[in-house]
């Protein structure tokens, strides 16, 4: 039982004792109040009597009158003569008197009043004794009244009594829920803060508990904090920031080895005349124009998530789309923006860039694409005019067939029909149990066609606002799928998803009405919509996980110092992206930077799952790492 | 027949010696304690006598002991009724303090209330060859119901049946008949409430050590 109830019950204890007690005592209290009155009317009236036949002639007729008219006039039920042996000589009874109290309320709170006897003489002689009895039922009338108005009031004055003392209370324990939901959430590994309440006690306990999440916290933003700087000093070039070669290109293979990867492009930029350059302005001067390069480069992949940038060598810049785009306006738009961002002062001077980019398919071998590109750009260097050549011209045609009409026609169609399902790939834990089956979506855009998968529609669908629509799509079939009884399954929901709450809503609908166990559904968001929509994130964290879903974020890699920031959601798993995992077998400071992580991760009670596992060797050094879990084209499930 | 016995059984009068010899000596000193040791052994003397030897030496001993005085002169206000303690110990009174004395003495020698009335009468008296009115109680005998009455005196010494008091005439007489409750000593109702002065002397002659 709850303590407000509890106390609560105390209350009405104590109210109900005291109201009963007060009732019982004024009852009694009137009780014997009117049995003195009426004692003391017997006793005077009879008296008075007596008094009066004393001094009169003692004829029948006349004492008769007398008994007579004092029991006519008065309240009385008897009143009677006897002489000195007992006998009766004269006497009066009331028989009609009755009274309105029940039955039950005589028999149990009775007017006991004894009759009032006086002596009656003649001259020196008794001539007998007089007995006399009042009427008790207008008392017991009066006690009746008393008695249903005094229950009346109780009743009200209790009632009255329960209720505020209910209210005051709820009003006292109000801060003890907060305290409640916050020792839940810290259970529930969400370090969150609250206020602190008034009350002392309550606020020892928040205090504490306040103290508690902060450290939790503080410790994880530091400890991210430190792995970010090693990440970024293994990763990234020291001079202008970008992903050195190495990180580049594993992040470039880890996308094309993606089972989402349909196509994308990959465009280097070579700066030809950087001796020319370093010879007239110097070093210093140099470096502030390589980092206005990549400052150009960044800002356009901070416009648009599908890019990622890299300084391959000290003259080569390289993007990368990992999304089906035209590969020939985009190099253009970003060879503008690099060749005005390096516009320099000294007049005779312009830095020179020599552009070539290609389509970057699904499983295309990144070495040899690096290799042809390199070729064509020595080629290219002995013209030294600043110009972009597009290789492999065929893509697009194919860009060209799908004009943005079709797609819609074709989305809009298998939408309709819902042609959707999806697909599945094991997440196993280290012992080799399933935690869950990633499971991204395909399409059929045409009836019996070919299954799509995401890199080839997204683009468009994000370009025809359809996203939300095949995520709810999506949703759907999960909860279909979980309902007749599949293996636990993890989407992927978009950010605009995410983002909507008319989603969240119908998503919570959908898992309340088909799904017993919810926990076997997990819903999972990139690292880059979570970051970038930070508060629409929570919100829906606090909602699924409140419906009983899991949550988590994938391709944790690019933002790892912000992990601090994930502490109060009570996420469930993070997945780590397949960049850093890649080739983890090898890399040491690549397993520092890992284990550092499951460190902070386990430490806010999260699971730790590595993304794009290929080998077994990786397996074996991300067991020793002390990952929970792994998936990727490497993993199987039996 | 029924009621008298019943009556009897009731009224049956206790007396605490030594409480009421004590409060005595305590309250008004040697003399009275000596008149209250005086009046035990004469209950004791008197415990089996017959009635008629009961009623003359009661009432010779507190004709002797109790000095006629004026309630105002005595106590300070005009009408006051004594306890037989305050009366033995002042050793004064006027007439309804000898007759609530013998009153209370006779009971506890087992003499029935039901044969015992305080009587108020009127009194006519000769005071130097002039006859003076007077309001008057003393306490009447009935050896039977029927009987006439004896008359116990604190004017006249000698016991006398009401026909050879020509100078009284009664007008009211009463007992504590109907004040005692039920099995109860206790007189009904609160002992705060206001009492009338009958039931307040009886209820300081119980507080003296006489139930």
């Amino acid at each position: 039982m709850s303590l407000i109830k509890q106390l609560w019950l105390a209350i009405l204890f104590t109210v109900t004792l005291a109201s009963v007690g007060s009732f019982i005592l004024s009852t009694l209290s009137s009780k014997n109040y009117l049995e003195e009155q009426l004692q003391t009317k017997n006793i005077d009236n009879v008296t008075s009597l007596a008094l009066s036949m004393s001094q009169l002639k003692k004829d029948p007729v006349t004492l008769d009158l007398l008994l007579s008219a004092q029991f006519d006039s008065g309240h009385y039920r008897y009143i009677g003569l006897f002489d000195p042996n007992g006998k009766l000589i004269s006497e009066r009874v009331n028989a009609i008197s009755h009274t309105k109290a029940p039955k039950w309320f005589t028999k149990h709170v009775p007017i006991r009043v004894h009759a009032g006897v006086a002596d009656v003489q003649n001259g020196w002689q008794q001539y007998g004794s007089l007995v006399l009895e009042s009427d008790v039922n207008f008392a017991y009338d009066r006690l009746w009244d008393a008695t249903l108005l005094i229950a009346l009031w109780t009743f009200l004055i209790g009632l009255f009594a329960s209720y505020t003392g209910g209210k005051i209370l709820r009003k006292i324990l109000s801060p003890l829920n907060d305290v409640i939901n916050q020792a839940k959430a810290i259970g529930e590994d969400r370090f969150i803060t609250i206020a602190e309440p008034k009350t002392l006690e309550f606020k020892a306990v928040v205090r504490e508990m306040n103290n508690l999440s902060n450290r939790i916290k503080q410790t994880v933003t530091k400890e991210s904090a430190r792995l970010e700087v090693l990440r970024y000093k293994i990763n990234y070039d020291d001079v202008t920031g970008l992903m050195n070669r190495d990180y580049f290109v594993n992040t470039m293979e880890a996308n094309l080895n993606h089972d989402e990867y349909n196509e994308g492009a990959l465009m280097i930029f070579r700066l030809s005349n950087l001796a020319q350059l370093d010879e007239a302005m110097g070093y210093p001067q140099v470096n502030t124009l390589l980092r206005k390069i990549s400052g150009a480069l960044e800002s356009a992949c901070n416009k648009n998530s599908s890019l990622i940038a890299g300084r391959l060598s000290g003259t080569e810049f390289a993007v990368f789309c990992k999304q089906t785009t035209d590969e020939f306006v985009l190099a253009n738009q970003l060879k503008d923006a690099i060749t005005k961002a390096a516009e320099i002062e000294v007049a005779e001077l312009t830095a020179r860039f020599l552009v070539v980019t290609t389509k970057a398919r699904k499983m295309d071998e990144t070495a040899s694409l690096f290799k042809v590109l390199e070729f064509i750009l020595n080629l290219s260097s002995l013209s030294e005019e600043n110009y972009l050549r597009v290789i492999n011209a065929s893509s697009i045609t194919v860009t060209e067939n799908n004009y943005l009409v079709e797609w819609k026609t074709l989305l809009n169609d298998a939408l309709a029909n819902k042609r959707v399902k999806l697909e599945h790939y094991p997440v196993v834990t280290c012992e080799g149990a399933l935690i869950h089956n990633e499971s991204p979506v395909r399409l059929q855009l045409e009836e019996n066609g070919k299954w799509r998968c995401a890199g080839e529609f997204i683009n468009w669908a994000t370009q025809l606002n359809l996203i939300k629509t095949i995520d709810e799509l999506v949703l759907e079939a999960a909860v279909q799928l979980l309902a007749q009884g599949a293996n636990p399954l993890c989407l992927n929901v978009s950010a605009s998803a995410m983002c909507d709450r008319k989603y969240i809503q119908k998503a919570v609908k959908l898992i309340k009405q088909h799904l017993q166990h919810p926990n076997i559904l997990s819903l999972e968001v990139s690292e880059i919509a979570a970051f970038d929509h930070l508060s629409e994130f929570k919100h829906f964290c606090s909602k699924l996980k409140a419906v009983g879903c899991h949550v988590g974020v994938e391709h944790v890699g690019l933002r790892i110092s912000r992990l601090g920031e994930l502490h109060d959601i009570g996420l469930d798993y993070i997945k780590f992206d397949a960049s850093i995992i890649r080739g983890i077998d090898t890399n040491e400071t690549n397993k520092t930077l890992l284990r550092g992580l499951c460190m902070v991760a386990h430490s806010i009670g999260v699971q730790a799952i590595a993304e794009g596992v290929n080998s077994d060797d990786e397996i074996v050094s991300l067991r020793e790492i002390g990952i929970d879990g792994y998936t990727g084209p490497g993993v199987k499930f039996q | 027949m029924m009621l008298l016995i019943c009556f009897t059984g009731i009224y049956a009068t206790g007396y605490d010696f030594n409480k009421f010899s004590g409060l005595a000596k305590l309250r008004y000193g040697e003399e009275a304690y000596k008149n209250v040791l005086e009046l035990q052994e004469l209950i004791t003397r008197l415990k089996s006598a017959p009635e008629a030897e009961k009623l003359k030496q009661i009432n010779d001993f507190f004709n002797r002991k109790i000095n006629f005085a004026e309630d105002i002169d005595l106590w300070g206000q005009s009408d006051y009724w004594a306890t037989p303690l305050e009366s033995l110990g002042r050793q004064a009174g006027d007439c309804e303090d000898y007759v609530i004395a013998k009153y209370t003495f006779l009971k506890i020698l087992n003499v029935s209330n039901e044969k015992l009335r305080l009587t108020y009468v009127r009194a006519e008296i000769s005071q130097q060859d002039r006859k003076v009115v007077l309001a008057h109680m003393v306490l009447s005998y009935y050896a039977t119901p029927q009987s006439e009455p004896l008359i116990l005196d604190s004017l006249v010494p000698e016991i006398m049946p009401s026909s050879n008091r020509r100078d009284l005439t009664p007008i009211f007489s009463f007992n504590d008949k109907g004040l005692w409750v039920g099995s109860s000593s206790q007189p009904k109702g609160d002992a705060t409430s206001h009492l009338s002065k009958w039931r307040d002397v009886l209820m300081r002659i119980h507080a003296d050590g006489i139930e």
